[in-house]
């Protein structure tokens, strides 16, 4: 499928975010855990914790900064979440036998399939001039909102 | 030949609705007491346009009054059980109705400017379908309470509901 859609859309697939696959700055994930915690802490949505990263970040940028720069910054904060997911995901395996790590693992297959069709299709429906942004944000967006069930799912275990 | 491909995916593809109910999800509304289809689907989008900072307060807007407005059965728990699951199949339909209304009038929307586009929102929608069957079957007694029967109902109608909220303010931002 993937490759299907390359070889029908190469543009779209070279304005895609990066895959994340680059490791998360630790005081990234350190500043989403600290987010989250104080969120469930004051009984508020953990939902409110999605920009934490990426907002400062983009404060930060100069007055001339353009798209791509600020694309950079969702690129980071999704790559937080990224790690935060998966140290959850190690976590929520143990809880599990065998038979259901299957159908877990297959549903988180099919969650990172749909993440990767729907942010080229947001990335899209934005071409050209924020096509890269919008597919950044959505990365972040959509991994932030899979962490924060996974988190969910392990009550208090999570961490 | 390519162009011949292209056809047969796409013929291939409209002929599968994209809709997640067809797929088997709770036949009870069927079954049960008739209910205005289209009536439901405008509660809908009438409680959307006034949540409109929080469209997920609608999720399950139109079953609790369906449970709430049908007079107490009179023979056991089993008859509330059984007017529970038909409630929510009713909430389930509703946005599975708007699901498939957003998604054909995104898709043709988006084509109009950028050819393409409506391919791989096709696309996203099949993945996003295939992730819902097998999101709604996680081992329901670890994570979604004991009754698996209303968990994996639950699950549907949570699911259907996010992705029609999503499809919908796409569809409201790109108007």
């Amino acid at each position: 499928m993937t490759r299907t859609l390359l070889a029908a859309l190469p543009l779209a697939a070279l304005l895609l975010a990066a895959p994340l696959a680059a490791p998360a700055r630790a005081d990234d994930t350190a500043v989403l855990n600290a987010c989250i915690e104080e969120a469930i802490g004051h009984a508020e949505e953990p939902q409110s914790c999605i920009g934490a990263v990426s907002g400062p970040c983009g404060e930060a940028l100069p007055s001339d900064a353009n798209y791509p720069d600020y694309a950079r910054c969702e690129t980071r904060e999704a790559e937080a979440w990224d790690a935060l997911l998966n140290a959850d995901w190690k976590l929520l395996l143990e809880e599990l036998d065998e038979e259901d790590i299957e159908l877990v693992r297959e549903a988180q297959r099919a969650w990172i399939a749909f993440r990767d069709a729907d942010c080229l299709a947001v990335t899209m429906m934005a071409h050209p001039v924020r096509g890269g942004l919008w597919g950044a944000g959505c990365e972040r967006d959509r991994t932030a909102i899979r962490a924060l069930q996974i988190r969910e799912m392990l009550g208090d275990r999570g961490q | 030949m390519r162009l011949f491909q292209a056809l047969a995916l796409s013929v291939a593809l409209g002929a599968v609705a994209l809709s997640a109910l067809a797929l088997g999800a709770g036949s009870a509304a069927a079954d049960g007491p008739q209910f205005d289809k289209a009536a439901d689907l405008a509660a809908l989008d009438a409680c959307l346009d006034a949540n409109f900072e929080d469209r997920r307060a609608c999720i399950r807007s139109i079953m609790h009054p369906c449970v709430d407005s049908t007079p107490a059965p009179d023979d056991g728990m089993m008859a509330w059980k059984e007017l529970d699951m038909i409630c929510a199949d009713r909430e389930a339909s509703a946005w599975d109705a708007m699901l498939n209304r957003d998604y054909k009038a995104l898709r043709a929307k988006v084509d109009e400017w950028n050819p393409g586009t409506g391919d791989s929102l096709r696309d996203a929608q099949r993945a996003w379908l295939a992730f819902y069957e097998k999101e709604c079957a996680w081992p329901l007694d670890f994570l979604r309470g004991n009754n698996a029967h209303h968990a994996d109902i639950a699950c549907r109608i949570e699911m259907l509901a996010e992705r029609a909220i999503d499809l919908h303010e796409w569809l409201e931002f790109l108007e």
